[in-house]
């Protein structure tokens, strides 16, 4: 192992080692927070390790891993995600009685997993980073048993996700076959000898292609999602919609990208029409949910639809890097939209599931103006409008797709995202214009969560420069 | 910090106490109040000394060399829409005025709400306030004004109106502008319709509106053609580009024989002709009366209105984009029309109104026409500082008669009299009564009339007229020196019935002055209301002309890419001018000086049926129903409503959701049963409720799931693999 090897994991090392560190005095520590502090501090230190990276663009391990500033960017959305989970999770866990220092250990698993994926470059390396990631979540999904909703969202979650594990597997296996090796540059090089199989790699991608369709949540592969989203704890659904949807993302575009290039002409039609079935049909039924996590669920389907419109693309080289930087602020902008918005949920929501439905948020505008304020402008961020980061993400996307000629997809986007409008603005319309003596938690990490995700909404949309080149130039190595 | 970094804070302040107002302090009325009009006093600050660097810098310096800064904000294309700020000489003079009559007006709105009073005994939300009984020590009942029930709500509101003006100014581009145009749109409409449980209130912000939005179309048709024939919104990067000038000027549109540049000046035109109140829009201003008296004064003065002349001042080197010697270009020509129109229109209204607020309405109305025109022919330091003066004194009038109400009240309520107490016909004698409102409003009355020398409102007047005269557009001339003379004589019909004489009611009688809070503001919009106008007399006038240098002349006219000559003095406009302000003057004091108490007007017997069309505001608004809002309502209701909505699309999703629901049917009959029954009998537990036990997740759901996932993922690769291996 050189040290180069070492420089590129080194932030993941210090992450698993911090996790181990605080899974052994968890059991010592006779107060919760103690526990909360330590993770917030590793998750910091990571980040700054991170941080570091930025412009290396290392590689490691026999080119198993590279640290590319696409990965460095995923990396710090994936930690900051993690430190806005916490700050959620903190008087939420409390509250619902489900307050176990395993929660963050299993967070900060999962978080690895997470960063392994935005680094790794071989097939076998994303494998075990959907395992290492995976399995943290599937506990944490069922973390507020014994309700019995968690646990059978926790037990969903796994057995889909063992079933979409398959698919990844089988998918290596057809890749392996098809250029004699896992490596994605090894991949790329065997394609553009012409020394591969091409049918058989194309299925072992579209394989691929499903097993992280499960995890981003594409329809048809997306059904597991409402009753996870709605079973899970609000703050593990609201650290899942982000950071294993970015995860996934990460994957696809890293395989998609950066080695298989040359089979666009097979693989496009299919992405084209998964994201216009995704963005279709996942803000369509949203329409018709009463419960704010099951629509949120449905929403979060749908920007995985808006997402996965940046992958079409992928195959023509001068569009594909604009296309990676739309997705990747992309991402932010729902990550930052989305954690605000299940602050407030969380904010509503009572024990045993109640003050979820869209109805308890009725009478909030006039009792709680500042609630009600920051949850309009998620939603309005959701729909896209501006001054919002949702407007410029969406802009800056359907930018990307219509340089990329598909207009088509780009009117069913714009087209999906009006109908969205309606679910959205239904809230604001519920909280402001009808009566109700909602009851609402003021806790100050919640408040501060909520507090920083309205106002980064609307700040980060006027001064959205820096973060859009930042993001461009977060471009994928390619082989 | 940097001047750059303190220009792109100033419009903040406003923001931030709208937003905390709103959403922590609305229940603390002398906390909210505190906020906002700190907030205004920030900006204020920041401005004057913006303003200061800005004149420091020298003119010619800041005219080439603006302080501006901008930053990328959406990628297009290959390169970026930029947004930013700018202060150049336009904008300095701007912020001046701004930033001084928006702080007065916040502080006025203290004591113009009522903050001390006690809560009234029968206030309601959205209603104005009706006064409150209390007893005093000797156990008599006195009845006083109360403080509004809305209090921090209408300070939040102002400030949210602030914001949106400082943003206009300060930008320096079209799209900037144009937010903190609508911004002001949106608070003009929330503010008119403040008290919102008065029906009139009510029609009166939807009037405000559509009005304005009618013009607001026009200008935003007006920036895209901008943006799709420049490929910029910034100011300067299309005004100092004269090439760009030239060619705008020389394509034709295809509308109207219009160049481009002549097509986009008077689509931007109509924005102003809507925000502005010229004439055929103009109804919307005289309504917005509705609103509580700051707000007219923000409305007629110190924002919007101001807002659409400054746009088209902006605007001049696109507007007068090819004028060539002493040729007017087809905007130039559009606005030197409706501005001299309008402003005889509706300074003739005036005359025959009898609630002092309406009064001064169609005066800001017939005021704005005077800028309109002067830019129209070409008069652009001339408009600027008609601008400057009127948003000076026409503040000071507003919240001079929001004070004559007040002690109008006090009045009313202290002999509890049942009158209006904003007609001028009950007033009569208040200059006792109200001294430092008497003298302050007399002294914004006579800038209004011109009165000369010593008024600011005299310089500006008599700068357009000679502009008028010694370019030869007689017309303008003659129309606006006419408008001049109605407006010398319905200020002094105004003064006269209000302060001087009589009381003519016994409410009057015992008006009572109002508080410092209210009074303060009057004293010091009234000191630039006479000495504003120091700052732009012509060099070649005669005695004093030459003392002080012409600065403002020297300052803005460096914002132009093309500087413009002072225009020589005459004696010819000089004296007109002298004579319709001190005749229009002497004329209305002769005619008002002894109207007995329950007389009407002396003019209405003798003009008769003229007096009558001018009382009704030339059956505008009647016009206006019949021909736009009647038909409206009809077609809303007939075609939209009956035709359309009921039949048509009711028809058709009725239509859908049969076949929906027989589709629905035959899945369930075909499908669903058949196929779901195939998998166990465990599904019709499961979709009665959503997993409640473990059984129902292992069993149920979770397979059919998979089953959906495979058989598509599969059903896909079979296809491919077909259209591969078949040839």
């Amino acid at each position: 192992m050189t040290t180069t090897d070492l420089l590129s994991v080194f932030p993941l090392l210090i992450l698993i080692l911090w996790a181990c560190l605080v899974l052994l005095l968890d059991v010592f520590l006779k107060r919760e927070r103690l526990t909360t502090i330590l993770t917030a501090i590793g998750l910091v230190v990571t980040l700054g390790f991170s941080i570091s990276q930025n412009n290396l663009n290392l590689t490691g391990f026999n080119n198993m891993v590279v640290v590319d500033n696409f990965a460095v960017y995923l990396n710090i959305i994936f930690l900051g995600s993690g430190l806005l989970a916490i700050s959620l999770a903190h008087d939420y866990l409390k509250r619902m009685g489900i307050n176990r220092g395993e929660f963050y250990v299993l967070l900060m698993f999962s978080i690895s997993g997470m960063m392994l994926m935005a680094i790794a470059a071989d097939l076998i390396v994303f494998f075990l980073a959907l395992e290492l990631l995976s399995i943290p979540l599937y506990v944490l999904a069922a973390f507020a048993r014994p309700r019995v909703e968690s646990e059978e969202a926790g037990m969903k979650y796994f057995l889909l996700g063992a079933f979409s594990g398959g698919f990844v597997v089988y998918g290596i296996a057809l890749v392996f076959g098809a250029t004699a090796t896992t490596n994605l540059s090894g991949i790329a090089a065997r394609i553009a000898e012409h020394q591969a199989d091409i049918p058989l790699l194309t299925i072992g991608a579209a394989l691929i292609l499903v097993g992280f369709s499960f995890k981003v949540a594409v329809v048809p592969f997306q059904m597991w999602t409402p009753d996870v989203y709605h079973g899970a704890p609000s703050a593990v659904t609201a650290f899942m919609a982000i950071g294993a949807k970015a995860a996934g993302f990460a994957a696809l575009m890293r395989i998609f990208v950066a080695a298989l290039p040359t089979l666009s002409e097979q693989i496009t039609p299919i992405i084209w029409v998964l994201a216009a079935l995704t963005m279709i049909v996942g803000n369509i039924v949203a329409v018709a949910q009463s419960n704010i996590k099951r629509m949120l669920a449905y929403s979060s389907i749908a920007h995985a639809g808006y997402i996965l419109m940046a992958l079409v693309s992928y195959g023509q080289s001068s569009v594909a890097s604009v296309s990676v930087s739309a997705a990747l602020f992309y991402l932010l902008s729902y990550a930052v939209t989305n954690f605000g918005a299940w602050a407030v949920v969380i904010a509503v929501e009572k024990a045993e599931g109640k003050g979820l439905a869209l109805d308890d948020y009725a009478g909030i505008g006039r009792k709680y103006p500042a609630l009600a304020a920051a949850m309009a402008i998620f939603m309005l961020s959701f729909t896209g409008v501006p001054p919002t980061l949702g407007f410029v993400g969406k802009f800056y996307l359907f930018r990307a797709v219509i340089d990329g000629g598909y207009i088509g997809l780009a009117v069913i986007g714009v087209l999906t995202s009006l109908i969205s409008a309606f679910y959205y603005l239904r809230v604001v319309v519920i909280m402001y214009m009808r009566d109700g003596e909602p009851e609402v938690r003021s806790e100050p990490w919640l408040n501060l969560t909520t507090a920083f995700t309205a106002i980064a909404t609307i700040v980060l949309s006027i001064f959205s420069a820096p973060i859009l080149q930042w993001a461009s130039q977060a471009i994928l190595s390619t082989f | 910090m940097g001047i750059k970094t303190l220009i792109w804070l100033l419009p903040l302040p406003p923001l931030l106490a709208f937003f905390i107002i709103v959403l922590f302090t609305n229940r603390k009325k002398a906390l909210s109040h505190t906020i906002s009009v700190g907030a205004a006093f920030l900006s204020w600050l920041g401005s004057m000394v913006v303003f200061f660097f800005a004149v420091q810098k020298g003119a010619h310096q800041l005219g080439e060399h603006p302080f501006a800064s901008s930053i990328n904000w959406l990628p297009l294309a290959d390169k970026w829409l930029k947004i930013g700020v700018m202060v150049d000489p336009l904008t300095a003079v701007g912020l001046f005025f701004v930033a001084w009559t928006v702080f007065m007006i916040f502080i006025y709105s203290i004591g113009y709400q009522n903050y001390g009073q006690p809560k009234g005994d029968h206030d309601q939300k959205g209603l104005p306030p009706h006064g409150a009984t209390v007893i005093d020590e000797q156990g008599h009942k006195h009845k006083v004004p109360s403080i509004e029930p809305m209090y921090s709500r209408f300070f939040a509101f102002i400030g949210l109106f602030a914001f949106g003006m400082y943003t206009l100014i300060i930008s320096d581009n079209m799209l900037t502008l144009f937010v903190g145009w609508e911004i002001m749109g949106l608070c003009s409409y929330l503010l008119i319709g403040f008290w919102y449980a008065k029906p009139s209130a009510r029609a009166a912000m939807i009037k405000a509106f559509i009005t304005t939005r009618v013009g607001d179309v026009f200008m935003l048709l007006g920036i895209g053609a901008l943006y799709a024939f420049t490929k910029t919104l910034n100011f300067r990067e299309i005004f100092f580009n004269e090439e760009l000038l030239h060619k705008m000027a020389t394509t034709p549109s295809g509308f109207f024989g219009l160049s481009v540049a002549g097509l986009i000046g008077i689509l931007l035109f109509i924005g102003t002709v809507g925000k502005s109140a010229q004439f055929p829009l103009h109804v919307w201003l005289p309504d917005a009366m509705e609103g509580p008296t700051p707000v007219s004064a923000m409305i007629h003065a110190a924002t919007m209105v101001s807002a659409g002349v400054y746009m088209v001042i902006r605007m001049f080197p696109l507007l007068s984009a090819g004028a060539q010697h002493g040729e007017l270009t087809s905007p130039m020509m559009a606005m030197a029309f409706i501005g001299a129109f309008t402003a005889l229109f509706a300074a003739s209204i005036a005359l025959a109104q009898n609630d002092i607020k309406r009064v001064l309405a169609f005066s800001t109305i017939s005021q704005l026409g005077y800028m309109i025109a002067a830019l129209g022919i070409g008069a652009y330091v001339a408009a600027i500082f008609h601008l400057l003066t009127h948003a000076f004194f026409k503040a000071l009038l507003f919240l001079g008669s929001g004070s004559v109400i007040h002690g109008m009240e006090h009045g009313i309520y202290h002999v509890d009299e049942d009158i209006d107490p904003q007609n001028m016909f009950n007033m009569g004698g208040l200059r006792k009564k109200m001294p430092i409102t008497f003298w302050t409003f007399l002294a914004g009355g006579l800038a209004l009339s011109g009165f000369p020398i010593i008024t600011a409102g005299f310089w500006s007047k008599d700068e357009i007229l000679a502009d008028a005269f010694s370019n030869g557009h007689w017309m303008v001339f003659g129309t606006l020196a006419f408008a001049a003379l109605l407006t010398a004589f319905y200020t002094m019909r105004q003064i006269t019935l209000t302060f001087l004489g009589k009381p003519k009611t016994r409410a009057a009688g015992h008006a009572q002055e109002t508080h410092w809070t209210m009074t303060l503001p009057l004293v010091v919009l009234a000191i630039f209301a006479i000495g504003f106008g120091w700052v732009g007399i012509p060099e070649q006038f005669p005695l004093i002309g030459g003392l002080i240098p012409n600065w403002l002349h020297d300052f803005v006219i460096t914002t132009l890419p093309h500087h413009l000559g002072e225009v020589g003095f005459n004696w010819a406009p000089l004296l007109t001018s002298l004579v319709v302000a001190l005749g229009g003057l002497f004329l209305g004091w002769y005619v008002y000086k002894d109207v007995p108490a329950g007389a009407e007007d002396p003019l209405k017997k003798p003009m008769g049926f003229v007096y009558k069309v001018l009382q009704n505001k030339y059956y505008f608004d009647e016009l206006y129903d019949i021909i736009f809002i009647k038909p409206a309502i009809w077609f809303s209701e007939t075609v939209s409503y009956l035709w359309m909505d009921r039949k048509i699309i009711d028809g058709i999703l009725h239509f859908i959701a049969r076949i929906a629901f027989q589709l629905g049917t035959i899945f369930r009959d075909w499908f669903d049963v058949p196929v779901v029954n195939g998998f166990g009998d465990f599904v019709g537990e499961s979709t009665k409720k959503i997993g409640k036990s473990l059984r129902v997740v292992q069993t149920g759901r979770v397979q059919q799931y998979m089953l959906i996932a495979l058989v598509i993922t599969v059903a896909t690769l079979f296809y491919y693999l077909f259209s591969v291996f078949t040839p």
